[in-house]
């Protein structure tokens, strides 16, 4: 059997106590401190703190279940899919760019949906047009409204199906961000 | 992991179950209140199972969670207003004495005098000595949980052990 030094014993009582030694490692450590009362001292006060451990109170483990089942795991976390991840967000970013355009181009800026500048119609002054020479008629959609979203863009609907974007707080949507800087 | 990653109930349950008692300890251990120990195991593990996706798997879930435990517990105390101190043996149970009130006189006088000397050590020599003998941790594994070096922690464990001789001798 090898013999154990004072240094080896101290170094592995925890380990000895906690049953996790080899059998052979932890006869040879108790035979060393039955003969040593430098060591036994020792491994006495281990054994009194280890009947001293600090007990999990009761139902400690209940409450924190329902604390970590209250807290939403956000949905694109859950498919663990990065590329929904990476497109969610993507779409996330480009129709706040679209609604920041908007917000900020000029009024003049007018869409196909109006009479284009060249034709007779749109250049000939009227007394009621709105600024740039916009003509808004029964027949052409009224695009004096800065926020109008117009039909096939992205703020018209590509995000309004259950599992998009529109579900995630402005919190999940940052957390997103980082992930994808990460 | 993958399923407690992905919001398994079930998964994040069966982590909660394998831990509470090592991240309870600890919490107690650094904050010497039982109530307070509870809130900060329960901060610990919302704040683990909340950033589960950035567990990389380099150390192991038991060091992670610690160390998250330790910061929860640490957060506590500095945010902790100055207060009479509930003693964490105001209401042990001593296992296996119920029907000697000697003996379990005896181990409850024995309990506060160890939890006393425990308290007084500097906070490294008592993480060292606590989450080497309770949770039977590696020098290694504890130099992860509080931030240190294995020979630091090897260093505080001896002192400790050295002081508590001292003190309960």
């Amino acid at each position: 059997m090898t013999l154990w030094t004072c240094e080896q014993v101290r170094e592995h009582l925890p380990d000895a106590l906690a049953g996790t030694l080899r059998a052979e490692d932890a006869h040879a450590l108790f035979a060393h401190a039955g003969g040593c009362a430098d060591c036994r001292a020792e491994a006495e006060l281990l054994q009194a703190l280890r009947r001293h451990a600090e007990a999990t109170p009761p139902g400690l483990e209940a409450r924190i279940v329902a604390a970590v089942s209250a807290r939403r795991v956000p949905w694109i976390l859950r498919t663990g899919r990065p590329a929904l991840l990476a497109a969610g967000l993507a779409g996330a970013l480009f129709g706040g760019a679209v609604l920041l355009h908007r917000a900020t181009s000029p009024r003049n800026a007018v869409p196909d949906l109006v009479p284009q500048a060249s034709s007779p119609q749109a250049q000939a002054p009227a007394p009621a047009a709105g600024p740039g020479g916009i003509t808004p008629t029964s027949a052409a959609p009224d695009v004096r409204g800065l926020a109008q979203p117009l039909p096939g863009t992205a703020e018209a609907g590509l995000f309004s199906s259950s599992g998009s974007t529109d579900d995630l707080s402005e919190e999940e949507l940052q957390t997103l961000l980082k992930e994808l800087q990460s | 992991m993958e399923r407690a990653r992905a919001g398994d109930a079930d998964a994040r349950g069966q982590l909660v179950s394998r831990y509470v008692d090592d991240v309870y300890a600890l919490a107690a251990r650094v904050l010497g209140e039982r109530d307070l120990a509870q809130d900060a195991a329960q901060d610990a593990f919302v704040n683990a199972l909340g950033a589960l996706h950035r567990f990389r798997g380099e150390a192991s879930f038991r060091t992670w969670i610690l160390r998250i435990a330790l910061n929860s517990a640490r957060s506590l105390a500095r945010r902790r207003t100055r207060r009479r101190e509930v003693a964490l043996a105001a209401a042990e149970d001593v296992p296996g004495a119920a029907e000697d009130p000697a003996r379990r006189a005896l181990l409850a006088s024995e309990g506060e005098r160890v939890r006393s000397a425990l308290a007084t050590l500097p906070e490294k020599q008592r993480l060292s000595v606590s989450l080497r003998v309770y949770e039977g941790l590696s020098c290694a594994e504890i130099a992860e949980v509080i931030g240190s070096t294995e020979g630091a922690v090897r260093v505080n464990y001896h002192l400790g052990i050295k002081r508590l001789r001292e003190m309960l001798q």
